[in-house]
């Protein structure tokens, strides 16, 4: 991986999460799904680093709880690292990396990634729900955008 | 407790203590090559340690080792799993409980859920709270998030936009395309 932009949150996603994959990344501090949300909310709030990786742990968290998490780290000018296997977490980073195993496949700015549906479904990811739906009702010309926010699809649609 | 259903959802963070220095062999100790053909692994894994898989090899490695047991229980499972490839489990899953086994998996993934799970439980980790043969159950949602698809039926719904409950996005697509034109 190349020099990290300072304020930037990023995504990683692999076919495969293994020792080789974080490896890559194993100069910043690790939070493993082992803690509730409050113990990962605590940590983050006293962390001293500008940049914390999430080792697939988002997915035991409600979004509500995500949020929040978000929340604490803009507040404290924090940036991430989410390695995940869940495809429709990658929506809350600016900029994306693909790998099959440890092999990096494609990166960019998440929804430029989200452009190569052919790629990203070879690899057996789909897209993230919100993006394949817009996308879709886009070509039928029901919506004008491809949409990030399942909320705001929601309330365009029946305005 | 005994529980209703053959592949049975069950809401929960739990996760299942493993020895995480022995082989995989020393794990899968039944049919060993069978059964991790049966799970998609190469039998070359072996004589890897699990704390050495990736994530989702080592839910495999777990399943495997069960595969023979009456009650087979699965913690976490989706873990760095792709979509293509829970899919793949889901349809092993409704296989192998043909064989008259039951199936627990216990997850806050509700995507790992959707079209595989006869019945839902939520428990406070002794007891069961509440139990729902319907994924559009709000109620099954205090602790979890819904799948997208259910999610985004349950908000139009909100807004008083009656779908009707797709699990399929190219049917509710169909269903969309019908209300707006």
């Amino acid at each position: 991986m190349k020099q990290l932009n300072e304020f930037l949150n990023y995504a990683i996603i692999s076919t495969s999460i293994d020792n080789e994959l974080l490896e890559k990344v194993s100069e910043y501090p690790f939070f493993n799904d082992d803690l509730t949300f409050k113990e990962l909310e605590e940590k983050i709030e006293k962390d001293p680093n500008k940049r914390i990786v999430f080792n697939d742990c988002l997915r035991r968290y409600t979004k509500i709880e995500k949020e929040k998490i978000l929340q604490i780290l803009r507040e404290r000018n924090m940036h991430f690292i989410n390695i995940t296997s869940f495809i429709e977490e990658i929506l809350y980073a600016d900029y994306l990396y693909v790998y099959d195993e440890s092999n990096l496949v494609i990166e960019g700015k998440t929804m430029e990634v989200l452009k190569e549906e052919k790629i990203l479904k070879r690899l057996g990811f789909s897209l993230p729900f919100v993006v394949d739906l817009s996308t879709q009702l886009k070509y039928y010309g029901i919506t004008n955008k491809i949409y990030d926010d399942i909320e705001k699809l929601v309330n365009d649609l029946w305005s | 407790m005994e529980l209703e259903g053959r592949i049975i959802g069950i809401i929960s963070n739990k996760k299942e203590e493993v020895d995480e220095e022995k082989s995989v062999e020393e794990l899968v100790t039944y049919r060993t090559d069978d059964s991790l053909k049966m799970v998609n692994l190469s039998t070359e894994i072996k004589n890897k340690k699990y704390k050495d898989l990736s994530s989702k090899d080592k839910n495999k490695v777990l399943l495997a080792s069960k595969l023979q047991d009456k009650e087979i229980k699965l913690y976490d499972f989706s873990k760095g799993m792709t979509k293509k490839e829970l899919d793949f489990f889901k349809r092993l899953f409704k296989r192998i409980t043909s064989y008259n086994k039951q199936i627990f998996l216990y997850s806050k993934d509700a995507e790992i859920f959707l079209n595989c799970v006869d019945h839902i439980y939520l428990t406070n980790g002794e007891n069961v709270m509440y139990t729902s043969t319907s994924m559009f159950d709000p109620t099954i949602y205090m602790e979890m998030d819904p799948p997208e698809i259910i999610d985004f039926i349950l908000r139009c719904e909100d807004l008083g936009v009656r779908l009707d409950e797709y699990t399929d996005i190219n049917d509710l697509i169909k269903a969309i395309y019908r209300i707006k034109s």
